[in-house]
């Protein structure tokens, strides 16, 4: 009894360990990128950060800190792909929602196996099929751009959005379709009219978890895109993104400058924006999840 | 740093790519018909010593008027002839003893500085070695 007791309360104590492990590390990387950050800006101001087009720390003249074209850089890339994947996402959910259950379960778990291609893979992929092919369609000199990027980046976000997508659609109440049917609605039209709004929020999540992960996403944009820092103006040109950014330039920045502290600063505006998104599909999730019950 | 310091006398214009090491720089070069680039002459030839296929070669002078020699003239680099050369370090965590002297003595060696050379690098000049025997 008392042994019991005992590996109870041991087991209790450790999982509340692994839990708070978690919590603390996150803490502890807000904490060091916040600091690390704030050395950044006794040399940087924070206007000509967030204003400034030109990021330039190793310049040969005069550096400039401003991370305008690197977040442009990061929205293009981010949101073309929402843009690509979105469509073909849900596209394929409501196929696969029409399967047979046994087609779909092969199709399926097919479709979320994507998700375990290594990213340097995809940036390969980028590098020798995606590229020249876009420089031939597009007549251009070569295909390192932002539209490269997003292809890439949608290829990625696919499965997640597959997957949550499918399991919105599958919560979706089956006597609301049989009601749409025996109103006289077709398949297309119970799927547009009933089916898709019913499981906006679930899409939503979907949508924001994919977008979450494309944010974050460094190697493959850093190989497909040919990061020039120049302010871009449309999809056919070169992009940096702050992920590339900060992969290129840690591994080659004199230690405790404020170039190396600036980097940090990337880091933390990256860092927030990921939590912002990350945080309203927790939100759209548990208001989803209220209304299911 | 040095490039630009070097070559250019200034800044690269911001709409310059970058590239994830040389390798990517030598694909993106064969890929683009208008891509110039630098990379280390390692990075040139292949194992066997011939130069790459798909790309060519630049000659370079250090000033106007004189003969622009190529990279690959491993004579000429020797010589002092071709502009763009500069030593490649290596750092310890100070005066290097046991396991790691015993590999810079290798890399020092005739047997050492062969594996160099057949890997598309320039064996270590004297004055290199010279102050590596100070040591």
């Amino acid at each position: 009894m008392k042994r019991r007791l005992f590996w109870d309360r041991f087991f209790e104590k450790l999982l509340s360990g692994a839990a708070w492990v978690s919590v603390l590390t996150l803490a502890g990387i807000f904490l060091m990128l916040f600091f690390n950050s704030m050395r950044a800006f006794q040399t940087i101001s924070i206007a000509e950060f967030f204003s400034a087009a030109a990021w330039n720390p190793a310049a040969f003249g005069e550096a400039t800190y401003g991370i305008g074209a690197m977040l442009l850089s990061t929205f293009m890339v981010t949101l073309g792909a929402m843009l690509i994947v979105v469509p073909l996402g849900i596209g394929t959910t409501a196929f696969l929602s029409k399967l047979p259950r046994r087609a779909r379960n092969i199709l399926k778990p097919a479709i979320e196996m994507l998700a375990a291609v290594p990213s340097v893979v995809i940036g390969f992929l980028g590098i020798v099929l995606v590229a020249p092919a876009l420089s031939q369609w597009f007549n251009l000199p070569h295909g390192l751009n932002a539209l490269n990027g997003a292809i890439l980046l949608a290829v990625m976000a696919l499965p997640t959005l597959i997957s949550v997508t499918e399991d919105a659609i599958h919560a979706v109440p089956k006597h609301y379709k049989e009601a749409s049917y025996a109103l006289g609605a077709n398949r297309w039209e119970t799927l547009i009219r009933v089916t898709l709004p019913s499981c906006t929020s679930g899409i939503l999540v979907a949508v924001m978890l994919g977008l979450g992960r494309a944010l974050g996403e460094t190697m493959t944009v850093l190989m497909a895109t040919g990061n020039a820092t120049a302010m871009p103006h449309d999809f056919f040109e070169s992009v940096r993104t702050i992920t590339a950014t900060v992969a290129i330039e840690m591994g080659e920045v004199p230690f405790g400058t404020p170039h190396y502290y600036s980097l940090f600063a990337c880091a933390l505006v990256l860092f927030l924006i990921t939590l912002l998104v990350n945080v309203i599909a927790e939100r759209v999730a548990a208001g989803f999840r209220k209304k299911g019950q | 740093m040095y490039f630009r310091e070097r070559v250019l006398g200034k800044d690269y214009a911001p709409s310059i790519k970058q590239m994830n090491g040389n390798a990517q720089i030598l694909e993106a070069v064969k890929a683009d018909p208008n891509a110039i680039a630098y990379i280390g002459f390692g990075y040139l030839t292949d194992e066997s010593g011939a130069l790459r296929p798909g790309i060519k070669v630049i000659k370079l002078a250090a000033q106007s008027g004189q003969n622009a020699v190529s990279p690959l003239d491993r004579m000429a680099i020797k010589a002092g002839l071709y502009p763009l050369t500069r030593p490649l370090f290596q750092c310890t965590n100070g005066s290097p003893v046991g396991k790691v002297q015993a590999f810079y003595a290798f890399e020092k060696s005739e047997a050492g500085q062969k594996i160099i050379a057949k890997n598309g690098y320039l064996p270590a000049a004297e004055a290199g070695l010279a102050f590596n025997s100070g040591k």
